[in-house]
């Protein structure tokens, strides 16, 4: 039996792919000509006439390189997670940050101390006022993308996700350096402090995200011209 | 046994990959056996017409390949439909749907 790896790579030449990918690729088709010998040989066919037909099942190699390669290039280097969540989520993140950064420069909202988060709610209605036209953004983009109902909750959601995230990573650090600087830490203190900051910065921009994101979790009202054309590859 | 234009069947590949694999997972060999046993060998794929469109499904995230080996056996590429290719699969069974039920106005292919 002929080495089937061997004989693929030699008749399709290289094809400008990643090397691991192109290694799997001569694999998986190398595979299935030695599927297909095993399955001639099982129907009584001698071993040279297999091989023979093995070898003349693809009539054009060059061409299906070039197939290959033009399909390995399409969509180009993003993967669609990238396009649904990770490009609109980032966006709408930094619109939402620049906008409270603007709110703040405006003095439409005073200045914050984030280490002690404990200012009343009402401070932060101005940039909540704009967070719902953010997080619907986030999910129309998603949406456009191809991105199906998480990941358009995940793009929209991003900005709190993110604070959320923050505020879990400074709690520790704010409890290590009171024990450390202050010597007097008290936990109760700590917990209330974040209790309040998440409510006040991932619970709160969250739901108001959320009233932006809701429209886009509906499936698009389908076309009704596109649906009566012929269907196309 | 009439055989179908290559541009029929281009259009109808996507749909026969999807739909075989919204079943079960399966390898690129088998995908070819069993359109070709599930359509009477009207539909038939080799090996050139597969792996260009499983590759180009792949990268539209409709279809994920994974390297699985079965006891002794070589490892074979094995292909799931995604969420995004079950969502896929919903449209175009509509359209396909749709264009035959034209057709069959048009032309009476129900009945010929």
């Amino acid at each position: 039996m002929p080495d089937w790896q061997a004989l693929v790579r030699q008749r399709m030449g290289t094809l400008g792919l990643e090397a691991e990918r192109e290694h799997e690729i001569i694999a998986e088709l190398a595979g299935h000509l030695e599927d297909l010998y095993d399955e001639w040989r099982c129907q009584g066919l001698p071993a040279e006439e297999a091989v023979a037909r093995a070898r003349r099942h693809v009539s054009d190699w060059a061409e299906l390189s070039r197939d290959i390669r033009r399909a390995e290039r399409e969509g180009g280097s993003m993967n669609h997670r990238t396009k649904c969540v990770w490009l609109p989520g980032l966006f709408t993140l930094t619109l939402a940050m620049a906008l409270l950064g603007v709110m703040i420069q405006a003095g439409v909202q005073p200045r914050y101390d984030w280490r002690t988060p404990y200012h009343p709610l009402e401070w932060n209605i101005p940039w909540l006022l704009g967070l719902p036209f953010i997080g619907a953004f986030g999910a129309y983009w998603s949406r456009y993308a191809g991105g199906g109902l998480l990941a358009r909750l995940a793009a929209g959601l991003l900005p709190a996700a993110s604070l959320a995230g923050l505020f879990i990573l400074v709690l520790p650090i704010d409890i290590l350096l009171d024990v450390i600087i202050y010597r007097n830490h008290r936990l109760d203190a700590s917990l209330i402090g974040f209790a309040v900051g998440m409510l006040n910065w991932v619970v709160v921009p969250g739901c108001a995200l959320l009233v932006g994101i809701l429209p886009f979790l509906r499936k698009p009202r389908r076309n009704r011209r596109s649906a009566e054309v012929a269907p196309s590859s | 046994m009439a055989v179908i234009s290559p541009n029929v069947k281009r259009g109808s590949a996507e749909l026969a990959i999807l739909a075989l694999l919204s079943g079960q997972p399966l390898h690129g060999y088998e995908i070819a056996k069993r359109i070709e046993q599930q359509t009477g060998g009207v539909l038939h794929f080799d090996l050139a017409s597969l792996y260009p469109l499983l590759y180009r499904m792949e990268k539209r995230g409709w279809v994920k390949g994974a390297w699985e080996s079965a006891g002794s056996r070589r490892p074979r590429r094995y292909y799931r439909l995604t969420g995004l290719g079950r969502r896929r699969l919903i449209p175009l069974r509509e359209q396909w749907r749709l264009f035959f039920r034209a057709l069959d106005r048009l032309a009476g292919v129900a009945h010929a």
